[in-house]
């Protein structure tokens, strides 16, 4: 087990090495010039103007040298300073980092807990009419373009019906709780203001629901084929055998061990979360890592891009790491393999 | 994986049935619960729109936002009023020698910075010489400048190398504001002459200002909004709100939504395919009123592509080829004016230029006469924005519509700002589009711009030759005042019209939108919205 | 991305191997066409395929069945849908049923040619890599392991805001991105058939690999890439749209959906501007979906019924 994780997290540095080299060069493209960002258009004609920027920024040194210096920073805990907000590219992402978290946490929760409900009664009416719904919806989940369902929603329930909160984390006037963990969900509770945690609640509910739409499908048809072939094991024939009722082994066998592959699940969806927030929170004007990726990208801010590139690298990294220890916990084989 | 011990962290069915009833629990509760969080009071305003900040230290911004808010925690010596005239503000008087070398301010006793100590000369000289070392975005508003001397407490005393009778107006801009020198140096700012390496001040900035306005930075999340506190120590009138929230909405729509909900009180980017709507709702006022900004097609015959762009005829043709009206509907359903050249509307000097009309066989007849008589191909590179209402997108596609009708193929090609502020001082673009929004309210800054003159931005761009009449006048109406230089100002708004490199597509009008119990929304050129003149309605 | 669940768990054995249910013969080569070609007769892969079908005929006629044209203006701006406009009419007063219509030969062809490029680099990768093993191998798998814990919509918007925007951007982009699973997999065929007998076999009597790679390892791959390319269209298709949406795919006055989709959220109000375009994804994905789905069931024994 030990030498597993171990392998495995020898792995990552050269992996996240990868990601900050790719994303490094990336940026500094061939056809694009940050400096525009910098100076605008306005001084783009000032020499002046270009060439203190260019020094203030760094951008006069060879792109190597450029490199050299932002892994060493890197090494010593600074992500750079983006181009855009003017603070260390640290400093955004630790804003940023919690709105996407709790957005995803949320989608995550929905998405297992409505998918394993959906799973497990279309396991169950196999083959009747609820199941074969479940299954269509199951698929259209997965087929439907985030965005799109997000635009549709917030006209629907927010323009038209008004009963959806305005996209963003908190009504209009309201004060954000005392920052401790970010999340505001969390901290508005650990300050005991309901009031402000049902407000923070509210808001999420509909940007999380459409986050988790893609998973919500792939959970409901992952659950249901496990029961399906769990049911017909070996074990719970013997079981039926021995006299419980479908129900019984239903609840007590077939469902634990279905769970199984929606663990591995949560580890390969981190990178769908990722992919969602982005759309997401553009539209529904989220103030988290999606919004700072898009706006970085625009403005070639690639300080702030590559800090990007290596928080999404990281978390998709982690998350995989832990889903294969826990399914290596679950499921012995693996490990040996 | 065969066990028949029952266990797991879903126990059963029931356990997911218990978590999804405990979710649906939390969700009614949440519907029902009659008390809402606590809110910011409502003697606080919201103004949603855009925010385009590059930064919040006043000498390296240069934005609309940064104009809103420099404006509102700062403040300049004079102050331009709707009307074109300059009042006091900072300088309770002020006077220009004869040939407008030297400037001469006085500033009044009262003013106080927002922590209680008098503004001083000093001050002043500090704030407009870092503004001029930083090197930054808004330092050339101090071109020119060769001195600025603090000889008492109260008097300041500004040399210019050349005449530069524009400088009262440059003065009025809000990056001309004057900051509290100590507070600032104290958190690494500077205003030595190599404040561009050493100055270290813009992040501490970014949290705090250190200003006489009527407000201070209470906090900044970028990409959120700005929060602004009144300054309890403002030596000036009362402040009109208790605080300003300058609240991100990104798009048009949004605003609205935003608007009609209740959650913003003002919106300052609203389509005006919405007006209908906003017209309509009895809790929301709106006007549309004339701005200053105007989005123009710029040529460059000098650029490779150009070429054909070199005879003053084609480009006159391109003139003619474009239907106006038909671009203002499709962008703006109307609501914008033509302009004559690179002069908005209303400014000093544009009164009487000519404005072009669509004029499709007389630009097909002026093609044949330079030698194109079967009509031109070329290629127009742009960058994708949406500025005052205007899509670049839908204005470029609507010129392609009607210059086709004259017999000019345009192939458009958008790019992203980056590629294309890459591109235009170095390849250059032979016909693109961008925008152009005042700085201050003195005509001079777009002949500085436009003109083909020695140090202008689009005559490097177009790589054209510099008219040596346009130079003469330039210097010689920053040397004059009054009428006379109204009329300087004429002759040389039609030079920049026969050159014929600018050609303005259309001046967007501007929509004031705000909920019903705000009154005096506004439109300014150095404030974009003056807090001032706003409050809400008792 | 498609996701099939664990990492190598035979999920399908029981304690003494077979699950208990009764299974179809694994290596049907041996039934007559005519009763294989009924086995496809499933309702999700007849939908699918037939709304497939239907879309190509409008990628083919597209500028015949047009009510108006696309690029062009041919009525008041943002007119609601009427029987002249059907889908009404976008910012620009263009008809937007007809750029609807249009908008699928972008789309879709893009969609394909990303995900056949996709595959053809990704097995290519991934056959040298299985096949020669050793340093080659630890090399070529540690590329796509970067590639891949890259969020893959990070790295698309990185490619394509490198290179700029336009469709073949961002087509470069999403292969780019999407190479690795192919790679991967392929790999994964060539590793498990590496030591099957009858491949062991054909190396024993002197097989050049080359030879096995062509007539034993490429066919038995062809399954499972097969279906995971279709099941993987609809993502690529809704991929490509995003970039469109966030700017950074297809340009003005292109009619592909994900831009149309952006014009939509900047007229809010005016719905029928993005729903045009969006049911039309919809309905593409789903059915490829559902095709890839069906597919899968038929042909992918281990993977059946999920």
């Amino acid at each position: 087990m030990l030498r597993f994780t171990l392998r495995r997290l020898a792995l990552m540095p050269l992996l996240l090495w990868g990601i900050v080299t790719i994303a490094f060069f990336l940026s500094r493209s061939v056809s694009s010039n940050p400096l525009v960002t910098i100076v605008g258009e306005r001084n783009l004609g000032n020499p002046d103007v270009v060439a203190a920027a260019t020094r203030r920024w760094g951008l006069d040194k060879s792109l190597p040298e450029q490199y050299w210096v932002y892994l060493s920073n890197l090494l010593h805990g600074d992500l750079g300073t983006s181009f855009r907000t003017k603070s260390p590219v640290l400093d955004d992402l630790g804003t940023r980092l919690p709105a996407t978290l709790e957005l995803a946490f949320f989608a995550l929760l929905i998405a297992v807990v409505l998918g394993t409900v959906g799973g497990v009664v279309a396991a169950r009416t196999q083959g009747r009419a609820a199941d074969g719904v479940l299954r269509v919806a199951a698929l259209a989940g997965s087929s439907l373009p985030v965005f799109w369902v997000g635009l549709v929603f917030l006209f629907v329930f927010y323009a038209t019906l008004g009963i959806a909160p305005s996209p963003g984390r908190l009504s209009a006037r309201v004060i954000p709780p005392p920052d401790v963990t970010g999340f505001y969900t969390v901290d508005s509770l650990l300050a005991g203001d309901w009031p402000l945690f049902v407000d923070a609640f509210k808001h999420l509910v509909m940007p999380a629901f459409i986050m988790s739409l893609a998973l919500l499908g792939t959970v409901i048809r992952l659950v249901r084929s496990q029961m399906l072939e769990e049911q017909g094991a070996d074990y719970v024939r013997t079981a039926r055998a021995k006299g419980m009722s479908r129900g019984q082994v239903l609840n007590k066998h077939v469902l634990k061990n279905a769970i199984t592959p929606v663990v591995t699940l949560i580890g390969v969806s981190v990178g769908l979360l990722i992919m969602g927030a982005v759309l997401i929170e553009t539209i529904f004007s989220w103030n988290g890592i999606g919004t700072y990726a898009v706006e970085s990208s625009r403005g070639l801010d690639f300080p702030a891009i590559t800090g990007v590139c290596l928080v999404g690298g990281v978390i998709f990294l982690v998350g995989n790491l832990l889903t294969d220890i826990a399914y290596a916990t679950i499921d012995p084989r693996v490990r040996l393999s | 994986m065969s066990s028949v011990r029952p266990s797991g962290r879903f126990r059963s069915r029931r356990g997911a049935r218990r978590a999804g009833a405990a979710l649906l629990a939390v969700t009614a509760l949440a519907a029902c619960s009659s008390t809402g969080p606590a809110t910011t009071d409502r003697t606080g305003i919201i103004i949603g729109r855009a925010m385009d900040v590059n930064s919040l230290d006043i000498s390296r911004s240069l934005c609309d936002t940064c104009q809103i808010y420099n404006s509102a925690v700062y403040e300049t010596l004079v102050r331009a009023t709707p009307d074109g005239e300059l009042d006091p503000l900072l300088a309770e008087s002020w006077e220009a020698n004869e040939d407008s070398t030297q400037f001469t301010f006085t500033l009044d006793p009262d003013a106080v910075f927002s922590d209680g100590s008098p503004v001083e000369a000093k001050d002043v000289a500090w704030s407009w010489l870092r503004l001029q070392n930083l090197q930054g975005l808004p330092s050339y508003f101090m071109q020119g400048i060769t001195g600025v001397e603090a000889p008492d407490e109260r008097t300041v005393v500004v040399t210019s190398a050349a005449p530069n009778s524009a400088f009262l107006n440059i003065a009025s801009a809000s990056y001309m504001g004057i900051v509290n020198s100590d507070v600032a140096a104290e958190n690494g700012a500077t205003a030595d002459a190599d404040a561009a390496s050493s100055d270290s001040a813009e992040q501490w900035f970014q949290a705090n200002s250190a200003g006489s306005g009527q407000y201070v930075l209470d906090s900044y999340a970028e990409g959120s909004q700005i929060v602004l506190n009144a300054n309890d120590a403002y030596w000036g009138e009362e402040p009109n709100f208790s605080s300003v929230t300058i609240k991100e909405v990104t798009d048009a729509s949004a605003q609205l939504q935003q608007l009609q909900q209740g959650d913003i009180d003002l919106a300052m980017q609203i389509s005006f395919d919405a007006l209908d709507q906003i017209e309509s709702d009895d809790s929301l006022t709106s006007d549309v009123v004339p701005s200053y900004n105007f989005l123009y097609l710029a040529l460059s015959p000098g650029v490779a592509g150009g070429e054909a762009l070199q005879d003053v005829r084609v480009r006159n043709a391109i003139r003619m080829g474009i239907d106006y009206d038909s671009v203002i509907d499709a962008t703006l359903a109307g609501n914008g004016e033509r302009q004559s050249t690179g002069i908005p509307n209303g400014f000093e000097g544009s009164d009487d230029l000519p404005i072009p009309d669509f004029d499709p066989d007389g630009a097909k007849a002026l093609l044949a006469e330079a030698g194109y008589p079967d009509g031109l191909t070329l290629d127009a590179t742009y960058p994708t924005f949406s500025a005052y209402g205007v899509s670049s997108n839908t204005e470029m596609q609507s010129i392609q519509q009607s210059l086709a009708q004259a017999g000019i193929t345009l192939n458009l090609s958008p790019v992203d700002f980056s590629t294309w502020g890459d591109a235009i001082g170095t390849t250059g673009y032979p016909v693109t589009a961008i925008y152009f929004a005042p700085d201050h309210p003195d005509t001079i800054q777009y002949f500085q711009y436009f003109s083909l003159i020695d140090g202008s931005v689009w005559a490097g761009r177009a790589r054209m030759p510099v008219n040596p009449e346009e130079n003469t006048l330039v210097a010689q109406a920053l040397a004059q005042s009054g009428d006379e230089r109204t009329a300087t100002y004429a002759q040389l708004g039609q030079l920049m019209y026969d050159d014929a490199i600018i050609l303005p597509i259309v001046n967007p009008k501007y929509i004031l939108a705000s909920s019903a119990s705000l009154q005096g929304n506004n439109y300014d050129i150095t404030r974009n919205l003056d807090l001032t003149r706003l409050s809400f309605a008792d | 991305m498609t996701i099939t669940a664990g990492t190598g768990a035979p999920a399908d054995a029981g304690p003494f191997g077979g699950t208990g249910r009764p299974q179809a013969p694994v290596d049907d080569e041996k039934l007559p066409l005519r009763l294989r070609a009924r086995r496809f007769a499933r309702p999700q892969i007849v939908i699918g395929a037939g709304v497939v079908l239907l879309w190509l005929l409008v990628i083919a006629f597209a500028g015949v069945i047009s009510p108006h044209d696309p690029f062009a203006a041919s009525g008041g701006r943002l007119l609601p849908p009427s029987g002249e406009h059907l889908l009404g009419t976008d910012s620009l007063g263009r008809d937007v049923f007809s750029r609807v219509l249009h908008g699928a030969r972008l789309s879709l062809p893009i969609a394909v040619l990303a995900i056949t490029l996709s595959v053809l680099v990704g097995s290519l990768v991934g056959a040298v890599a299985g096949f020669f093993g050793g340093w080659v191998d630890a090399v070529l798998m540690r590329a796509a392991d970067i590639t891949m814990a890259f969020p893959s919509i990070l790295l698309a918007m990185a490619v394509a805001a490198a290179l700029g925007p336009g469709l073949s951007n961002a087509f470069l982009a999403i292969v780019a991105v999407w190479w690795p699973i192919y790679a991967r997999l392929v790999r994964g065929q060539i590793l498990s058939i590496k030591e099957r007998e009858h491949v062991l076999a054909a190396r024993a009597i002197g097989m050049r690999r080359t030879a096995i790679l062509r007539r034993h390892v490429l066919p038995h791959s062809l399954t499972p890439v097969s279906v995971n390319a279709t099941m993987d269209l609809g993502s690529v298709i809704i991929l490509v749209a995003s970039l469109s949406f966030l700017g950074l795919g297809a340009v003005p006055p292109s009619p592909e959906w994900g831009a149309m989709i952006t014009d939509g959220a900047g007229n809010f109000y005016q719905w029928w501007i993005a729903a045009g375009p969006g049911i039309a994804m919809v309905s593409v994905v789903l059915a490829v979906n559902f095709l890839g789905d069906g597919l899968r069931d038929v042909l992918d024994v281990k993977n059946r019924g999920r």
